[in-house]
This record gives structure tokens, C-alpha cells and sequence, in this order.
């Protein structure tokens, strides 16, 4: 077990930040931690890493106990902060080679790392730069490059995506993955479901600093009694018209808003073919439609009865 | 890692445009101003020689001894030397009469006139600094005429011209035992209190270096505080990156005030970057010890210790010298323990004392005070985990 985590209580004050916290993360996973802001997932992190002190709980990380002077631990750690944590006044190589040198202290070795973590950021281009030069996107790169240079066996990563363009979040999403390919075992907090939809191997749902759900992306969303949501606009439709596509089989919830209809199926099933075939046989005009599988939003939804979305 | 720390940190404080300017451009600055400052108020403290004018209606009958005594301290108006010129006492200028006289001092000629009549008078328009040279003067002359005249009653008229000599001096009951070849000067004071600022100016950075590994304080420490090594290990090679680095810039400041502005350090210079190397290592111990003791975060850290620090510049005399000898006479603790007054008195030991007795005197309480700021830091710091970040 790479990490392992039992009953973790941490309180500020009157407010329980983790409420007997578990988790646990096999080697070769990446572990999503996904809640909204303020479940935990931060603080459970910096618990961990024991920056922080906790009230209750055990913490073991490669199957020892975790603690402030656990040197021989951290030296297989990574950790890849929220906020961009590097020297404003070293350019990249150099920001990146300070912090691979409180690992690795053998020069020759350590150039090599720098050079694979720049080329692994794709910041070859931007080595002389200094952070305040480079672009959101590209200062979140550096503080991953900064994070993993050392080759950790463990890469933790608190929201690395905050604030970053599309198109570097998907450079960063495929850096992780291939990370993870490469035999780094990850941990990855985030707010953005489709990111942990996307990279994760499995998830905890994080609420009110708990753990109320886990499992593979599958396993989580056949948990719920949800199927495929067909979401339609249907301007001017009849009631008897609705009231016909909540009679069609495996339909358990219709709802109009407006011009637009969404339509959800009972668990496991498909209905696009049986409503579109409804919309045809009555003549019923209909503009824009869609089709989707169950979100990790509708597991939230469903297991705390609010939106993941809103929290955000 | 010690040496890779200390070499990016050097290069990192090298970079800061925050430190060149706080401890190297602002000291020259503020040294430049005071240069021109007291340049000025030296020349204008330089002893003016008073214009007097005399009329002399011949009824006086000490005239003859007076006249002696006034020419002995006097350019007589046949004889006027500039003013300023240091030797004599007083230029004087003969009138006719009264009316005269009270011309030349209404044109501001003279700072006031003698008249010797039947006795000798003295006639101002104002009291000030020549209206009481010449008082003084009339008022000594009448004194040693008076102790003749009692001395010469006394005796009958049979005292010899010994006699009265020895009665007539004027006697030391103190004997000046002299400590230097220097004169004293104030003026050096407000440099060496500007030195001893840059000096302790480190401070800031010093709570700077020990924030940088609190993990409550910033995500880079927080990173530091993941590293597979004690947090003391990297303060330290990042504090001694720090300490050499101040130690140059206080070297440029030193050296621009000594060559450039002819600030007076006294002969030893080596002893004066000693206390250099000194005063950075107690401004940076000072440092991280209020960052570690201050449950707050950097920006007011930082503030607060500027602020005790240019308390400490106040206590010593910085912007008033007299403050200094008020704190001395009036609270010694205080004085003792600023660190700020005591780098300023040991760079005044070296200028003024030939001996270096009360220089190492301050040398080992700034010793004795970095000891406890450290002491302080590491109690602190040491595994220190966090409530909240």
C-alpha cells in the first residue's frame, strides 16, 4: 500500500476539516480525491505530508508510519502544490534543479533529471525564462517540473489545474498519465469532475471531510439508479405528449423546463431510439438534441443531494 | 545540498532588486544626506571672530590696562583680519564717539560697543552669541581688575610683580588625561549609526529566511517542509548564502562612506569589517528570531522588525545624537541591549579610542545577543508542525 489512511480527524477550532478520513492508495493508481471546496481534500493532503498536525488517526505512507522527520519516506515523495511554489528570482532550470537537488545530490545525475523533467513539461524552450515571464499555464508546468524532477514513486498533485487554459490542462492531464505509465503511483485532488472522469483509475468522492463513495468511474456511477439523460428542445409539446414519453418503458423521470425536455432512463438502460421514435410517430417538432451517460456530478448529486457543480 | 543551496540562494539574493536597494542603494542615499547635511553644520559651527567697536573717552582710569587686554585678543581696525580666521577674539573698531558707535551698530557693523567712561560699559542692541563674548570678556577683566585692586589694598602697594602674577592665574584642579589621538566628533556618531542600520537591515531578510520554512507561511516553504532533509539544514545554507552576501553589500556601503564620503573609521579597518560581519550576523539571528517567535504573517513580521530596528537606530542616535547619551545617562539597560548602539559604539571605539578594550566589550554582548537569537529560533522552529496552513 503506498498510502494508507485510518479514521484521520482533524478539527480547526470548532469546525471537523476531516471527519475520520480513510483512504487508501495502491501502488500504480491515480487516486482522484474529488469534492467541492472546503470537503478536505487539501487538508488531508497537508496531513499526509504531516505538515500538519491531526487530532485522531493513523497515517502510513510505503507501509510506514508518516511523520515531520520521516526523511527516508519523503525522499520518494513528490508533491505538486495548489499554489505555484517556486523562487521568483531563479529562471526555470535553476528553480527546477534547486528543488531536485534536496533529493538528489549528485550533480551529473541531477542534470540529466532536470533536462527529462523540462522536456517531460515541454519548457525547452522557456529554461532562461524567469517565472514572472511565463503565462499561467506555463508556471503551472514549472511547479509540476519542480515536483516530480526527482522521479518520486509517489506524486501527490493538490488541484494542479487552477486557473489554466484548456489546452495546457490537457497538456498537464497527459503529463500525469504518462507520469503514472513511467511507474509513479499518483494522488490527484480536484473540483473538475471530468478531470478525474478523465485520468483517475479510481475515486473518493470527498463531502463535509469524509470519504462517502469510492470505486472505479463505473463502479461509482452504477451505484446510482441512473441511467442515459436525453435532454431535447421541443418547442410548443403537449402534456399528453409528456405524459406519453413518461409512459415509454425504462423512463424513471421526465422534466420540462421551458422549450426543453430532459428525459432520464432507469439504470443501465437506453431510450434515445424509443423517444426519438415517440417524437416522429406525433409529429412533434424538435430542434437540438443530446444524449449522456451519467456524470460523476449525477453520483454527487444522488449520494449528498446537491450538485458537485454548485460548490465549485 | 548545503552547497547547492547556498549557491542559488546567493544568486537569488544577487537578483533581488528589493535587497540591492534596502541595503546597499538606501544607505548610500541616506549617507550622501547626511554628508551634506552636517558638511554644513560643522562650517556654520566654526568660530566667528565678534565685531566690537570701542569709544574711548580717555576718563577711564584703568584705560591703559584695559586697551592691553583687548589687543591681546583683538585685530585692532588698522589691523582687521577676516572674520572666521580662528586666532583672535575680536575685531575691533575705534569710534570718535557715542553717535558713531551707535551707527556702526545699527548697520549691523558691530555686535555691540565698550564705552570707557568713568567705568566700562557695554551697549547691545540684542542679546546673542557676540553681545556675550563681549560681556564675558568686560566681566572676566573686571574680576582680575577687582582682585588687583583688593591685592594692592591689601598690601599696601607692596606686592611684587611675582606676586600678583600667582595671584592672577587662573588654576586647573582638573587634569584632562587624554584616551586618543582623535578629537572628539558627534558627527561620525550618525554615520556609524547608519552602518549599524544596514547592518541590522539584514533582519528583514532574516525573517524572510525563516519564514521560507514555515509551512504555514508560504507554498514554497510548504514545499520545503516536504524535503527529505531537517529544516535547519536548508536555513542554514540559505542563511549563510544570506550572511555573505549582506556582509559584501555592507563592504560596498562601508567603503563608499570611508572613500568616497571621508567618513572617519579610525586605522583598523579590518576590526571595522569584523563588526560588519558582526552586525549582520546579529541583524540576521534578530530576524529570524522575531519571525519565529510572531504568530503572524511575513509582510507584518517584516514590519515589525523594521520597526524595532529603526527604534534601535532612534535609541542610538541616529537622528539625534543627544538621544543617545539621554538613553546612556537615563536607561543604560536599553543601551545595552540595542544591538544598533552597541555596533555604533564599537565602530566609535575603533575611531576614537586607542585602546580596544570597550570595543571588544560590544563585540562580545553583540556575541552574546546573537547566541539568544538563535537559541530562540532553533527552540521554535524545530519540528515544528502547524495548526492550519
Amino acid at each position: 500500500m503506498v498510502i494508507k489512511v485510518e479514521n484521520l480527524v482533524k478539527r480547526y477550532g470548532e469546525l471537523i476539516a476531516l471527519d475520520h478520513f480513510n483512504m487508501e492508495l495502491r501502488e500504480g493508481e491515480i487516486l482522484g480525491l474529488l469534492g467541492p471546496n472546503g470537503s478536505g481534500k487539501t487538508t488531508a493532503i497537508n496531513c499526509i505530508l504531516s505538515l500538519l498536525k491531526y487530532d485522531k488517526g493513523e497515517i502510513q505512507v510505503f507501509d510506514k508510519k508518516m511523520s515531520p522527520v520521516a526523511y527516508d519516506i519523503k525522499q520518494d515523495i513528490g508533491i505538486v502544490m495548489q499554489n505555484v511554489a517556486v523562487f521568483n528570482e531563479l529562471t526555470v532550470y535553476e528553480n527546477i534543479d534547486y528543488f531536485c537537488s534536496l533529493y538528489v545530490p549528485d550533480k551529473k545525475k541531477r542534470q540529466e533529471m532536470v533536462e527529462e523533467a523540462i522536456a517531460f513539461a515541454g519548457l525547452g524552450e522557456f529554461r532562461k525564462f524567469y517565472p514572472h515571464k511565463l503565462s499561467g499555464g506555463l508556471l503551472r508546468r514549472l511547479n509540476i517540473a519542480c515536483g516530480i524532477a526527482h522521479k518520486p514513486k509517489l506524486v501527490i498533485l493538490d488541484e494542479p489545474t487552477v486557473a489554466v487554459d484548456p489546452q495546457s490542462r490537457n497538456n498537464i492531464l497527459e503529463g500525469i498519465v504518462k507520469l503514472n505509465k513511467q511507474g509513479a503511483t499518483i494522488l490527484y485532488t480536484s473540483h473538475y469532475m471530468e478531470e478525474v472522469d478523465q485520468i483517475c483509475t479510481r475515486i473518493a468522492i470527498m463531502d463535509r471531510g469524509k470519504v462517502i463513495s469510492s470505486g472505479t468511474n463505473e463502479e461509482l456511477k452504477s451505484m446510482i439508479g441512473l441511467g442515459e439523460k436525453i435532454t431535447v428542445d421541443v418547442p410548443g409539446i403537449s402534456r399528453e405528449a409528456v405524459e406519453g414519453i413518461r409512459a415509454l418503458p425504462n423512463i424513471s423521470k421526465v422534466e420540462l423546463s421551458g422549450n426543453t425536455l430532459v428525459v432520464k432512463s432507469k439504470k443501465g438502460r437506453n431510450n434515445l431510439g424509443a423517444v426519438l421514435h415517440y417524437l416522429e410517430d406525433h409529429n412533434i417538432a424538435f430542434g437540438k438534441l443530446y444524449s449522456e451517460l451519467p456524470t460523476l456530478n449525477d453520483v454527487f448529486l444522488e449520494i449528498t443531494g446537491k450538485e458537485l457543480r454548485d460548490n465549485v | 545540498m548545503f552547497k547547492t543551496i547556498f549557491f542559488y540562494r546567493s544568486k537569488a539574493l544577487l537578483r533581488s532588486k528589493e535587497t540591492m536597494f534596502w541595503s546597499l542603494l538606501f544607505p548610500m542615499l541616506l549617507g550622501t544626506l547626511f554628508y551634506f547635511t552636517f558638511t554644513n553644520i560643522l562650517e556654520g559651527e566654526g568660530f566667528e571672530t565678534v565685531p566690537v567697536g570701542l569709544v574711548d573717552t580717555g576718563q577711564y582710569e584703568n584705560e591703559e590696562a584695559f586697551l592691553g587686554a583687548l589687543e591681546s585678543v583683538s585685530g585692532m581696525d588698522d589691523e582687521r583680519t577676516d572674520e572666521g580666521s580662528g586666532d583672535i577674539l575680536f575685531n575691533v573698531t575705534k569710534a570718535e564717539n557715542e553717535e558713531e558707535a551707535e551707527k556702526l551698530l545699527s548697520e549691523g557693523k558691530i555686535s555691540g560697543y565698550i564705552l570707557l567712561g568713568e567705568d566700562i560699559g557695554l551697549v547691545v542692541n540684542k542679546s546673542g552669541y557676540g553681545a556675550t563674548i563681549i560681556k564675558s570678556f568686560l566681566d572676566y577683566f573686571k574680576q582680575k581688575m577687582s582682585t588687583v585692586e583688593n591685592l594692592m589694598e591689601a598690601t599696601a602697594g607692596k606686592i611684587t610683580p611675582d606676586q600678583l602674577e600667582e595671584a592672577l592665574q587662573t588654576r586647573e584642579y582638573v587634569k584632562e588625561i587624554k584616551v586618543s589621538e582623535e578629537s572628539p566628533n558627534i558627527v561620525v556618531n550618525y554615520f556609524y549609526t547608519l552602518l549599524a542600520m544596514s547592518c541590522m537591515f539584514a533582519s528583514m531578510a532574516g525573517v524572510a529566511e525563516i519564514t521560507g520554512i514555515q509551512a504555514n507561511q508560504s507554498p514554497l516553504a510548504a514545499r520545503l517542509n516536504i524535503v527529505p532533509a531537517p529544516k535547519l539544514k536548508v536555513f542554514l545554507g540559505s542563511a549563510a548564502a544570506l550572511a555573505v552576501i549582506q556582509t559584501a553589500i555592507i563592504a560596498l556601503v562601508f567603503l563608499f562612506l570611508a572613500l568616497v564620503l571621508r567618513v572617519d573609521f579610525g586605522k583598523d579597518y579590518l576590526l571595522t569589517m569584523l563588526t560588519n560581519i558582526a552586525g549582520v550576523i546579529t541583524g540576521i539571528s534578530f530576524g529570524t528570531a522575531v519571525g519565529a517567535v510572531l504568530r503572524a504573517g511575513e509582510n507584518l513580521k517584516t514590519g515589525i522588525c523594521s520597526a524595532l530596528v529603526m527604534l534601535g537606530c532612534y535609541l542610538a542616535g541616529m537622528m539625534d545624537v543627544q538621544m543617545k547619551y539621554r538613553v546612556q545617562a537615563n536607561m543604560p539597560v536599553i543601551a545595552k541591549i540595542n544591538p544598533v548602539n552597541r555596533l555604533t559604539d564599537a565602530y566609535y571605539s575603533l575611531y576614537y579610542y586607542d585602546t580596544n578594550g570597550r570595543y571588544w566589550q560590544n563585540m562580545a554582548a553583540l556575541g552574546i545577543m546573537t547566541l539568544i537569537f538563535l537559541t530562540v529560533t532553533f527552540l521554535v522552529i524545530r519540528r515544528q508542525q502547524y495548526e492550519s496552513i
